[in-house]
């Protein structure tokens, strides 16, 4: 069973991989911003699925990333690889700053919080030209090199793959937390969790900032793919692609985000031949894959095996 | 030009209240935010521009078709996309609404394209002296409007049988069905309901603003939706306050703090109304 399921996955990943750099050009950018919407997904995940919290952020989060990672870089010639880290750390700091308010609300008042933080977020990067040269965005951001050499597409696409396994398998570990476990905990019985010590604003807090982090990365990584970050990086339309990515994917598992992501990133590829009944389509697609799998396409069980998969059948969670 | 601004303002709350109306009631009773609730509004500027511009038809029977073409949709919508998700939970419904407004924003575009449309003027342009300042009576045509629906929404929610009915439901749907209310007829009603009431906001903002377009649900159901969160979801007093509130805070932001930054100044407002009132101004109680 271990084996075949190594054996399994170790295909899966050479056929990730391999894939791309066969065919290049369209193929690889699908695959770049996969592998970003993976991240996306991901850190969502630790909101909808851990926590219980419909958050609409996830957007404005990657445009921050995207403008912070670009500005380190421009203004203070920090070298990118810095720049990319401390990108996330700039999110988890704005995420910290929407966790705060946020944990007193939650329903459709959190929605409405972050719904409006991304506005907030928008209408400044649109605004403040002296910093981000407003709706023009700022162009031609460099990509990173190693030894002389300069990324091209798959180099992007391998580094957005990386980051992403990276993310799913600290999201994963993360669940299974003692973290975690607090975070579920709250979910379910507030009362509850703070009788067993639990602090609710802090930990509340904490996941907001990893949640953000991912997603800074995220922005920071397709802005410097895209050698553009402008406040169109990610719209209100793609923020809601994301939580359709989790939700329909399966929240609160592993796999989830990741299999919606993967679908929900290639579908409108994959309907180019419709036109503009394209994303006609897609929204009828949408609401018949909800139907079909109310409760999303993994289950908590498929995840469990998967996982056990992942790791080699080894230290599997039971 | 204050007195100008806050009329301005109070047009805006109030077809804010009117989209704000069918989100709170939807809420109210199915828990869950109905984000194509916005899209209804779209639905009633396209109707009514056919009809109105294209047909001729006079602006009293374009408003009723629209509002009776829109309550077909939002009862259409609900039986194909939204009951056979209602045991799923609220996460998998709001996935739900998300595709029917995707839909139903690239089907507008697919049929009138992505382009603004026109859309003449519904009244005679004639003005209301106040002192220096001139007033266009369509102001006071769209307030009127607005009065008598939300009126008549309030008797009809107090005063009925089945406004009563539907009151217990924003209480508490379980026991409501437990006390022998039909509650698939209910969510059906608030559907329709909702929907009429969101399609001649639609209607006023293209006699307002001279144009629709294939976002201008999602664009103006945001707004609503925030004016509900503002007011107290489910309570529908709140909403129409909310919806006032944001429109009279909104239009005086933009004129004298700033135009650009006008809709980040309201949020702001918003989340920290909701630091101190984490439910809304009038939490706690329906009506």
């Amino acid at each position: 069973m271990a084996s075949k399921a190594r054996l399994g996955w170790l295909a899966f990943l050479v056929a990730v991989v391999v894939v791309p750099a066969v065919s290049g050009g369209y193929v690889g950018h699908v695959a770049v911003f996969i592998s970003i919407y993976v991240i996306l997904a991901s850190s969502l995940n630790i909101m909808i699925g851990l926590s219980g919290r419909t958050c609409f952020a996830h957007a404005a989060f990657a445009v921050i990333g995207g403008y912070a990672c670009a500005l380190l870089q421009l203004r203070l010639h920090i070298p990118y690889w810095i720049a990319l880290a401390m990108a996330g750390v700039v999110t988890a700091i704005a995420g910290v700053m929407l966790g705060i308010p946020a944990t007193r609300t939650r329903g459709p008042y959190l929605s409405l919080v972050t719904l409006g933080f991304g506005e907030i977020v928008r209408q400044v990067s649109i605004n403040a030209m002296n910093l981000t040269r407003g709706p023009l965005g700022i162009p031609g951001l460099p990509r990173p090199s190693i030894a002389g050499r300069r990324f091209g597409q798959y180099e992007m696409f391998l580094l957005c793959f990386l980051t992403a396994v990276a993310t799913v398998v600290i999201c994963s570990r993360l669940m299974h937390s003692r973290f975690g476990r607090s975070v579920m905990a709250i979910r379910e019985d507030e009362t509850a969790a703070q009788a067993f010590g639990i602090d609710i604003a802090r930990t509340t807090v904490i996941a907001f900032a990893v949640s953000a982090f991912f997603a800074g990365i995220a922005g920071a990584l397709s802005a410097t793919y895209l050698q553009l970050i402008s406040p169109d990086l990610f719209t209100f339309a793609d923020m809601f692609i994301m939580v359709c990515m989790v939700v329909l994917g399966g929240s609160g598992t592993v796999f989830g985000p990741v299999l919606g992501a993967a679908m929900l990133a290639a579908a409108p590829e994959m309907l180019r031949f419709l036109d503009e009944y394209r994303m006609l389509v897609f929204g009828a697609l949408l609401v018949a894959g909800i139907r079909w799998w109310p409760s999303g396409v993994i289950s908590k069980r498929l995840d469990e095996k998967l996982l056990r998969g992942f790791y080699f059948g080894a230290g599997a969670r039971d | 030009m204050v007195v100008e601004q806050v009329i301005n303002g109070l047009v805006l709350g109030g077809i804010y209240a009117l989209i704000a109306l069918g989100y709170s009631m939807i809420f109210g009773v199915l828990k869950f935010i109905n984000f194509a609730h916005g899209d209804m509004c779209m639905i009633g500027g396209y109707v009514a521009l056919v009809l109105f511009a294209r047909l001729g038809i006079a602006p009293v029977p374009t408003i009723v078709l629209a509002m009776v073409i829109a309550a077909l949709a939002g009862i259409l919508i609900e039986r194909v996309a939204y009951r056979p998700l209602r045991a799923a939970g609220m996460a998998s419904t709001l996935i739900g609404s998300l595709g029917v407004s995707v839909f139903l924003q690239n089907f507008s575009q697919a049929v009138w394209t992505a382009d603004r449309q026109r859309f003449p003027p519904m009244f005679e342009a004639t003005f209301f002296e106040l002192g220096a300042t001139r007033i266009p009576m369509v102001r006071f045509y769209v307030l009127g409007i607005v009065c008598i629906l939300m009126l008549a929404l309030q008797m009809f929610v107090t005063r009925t049988r089945t406004g009563k009915a539907m009151q217990a439901c924003f209480e508490d749907l379980g026991t409501a069905q437990l006390m022998g209310v039909d509650v698939d007829k209910i969510v059906i009603m608030v559907f329709g309901l909702g929907a009429a009431q969101a399609a001649v906001a639609g209607v006023l903002l293209g006699v307002t603003y001279f144009t629709v377009y294939p976002t201008m649900g999602s664009f103006w159901g945001t707004k609503a939706f925030a004016a509900v969160v503002l007011g107290g979801i489910g309570n529908l007093t709140g909403a129409v306050l909310g919806g006032v509130l944001l429109g009279v805070a909104e239009t005086l932001g933009a004129v004298y703090i700033s135009f650009g930054y006008r809709d980040a100044i309201a949020f702001c407002v918003l989340i920290g109304t909701l630091l101190f009132k984490p439910r809304g101004i009038l939490s706690g109680k329906t009506f």
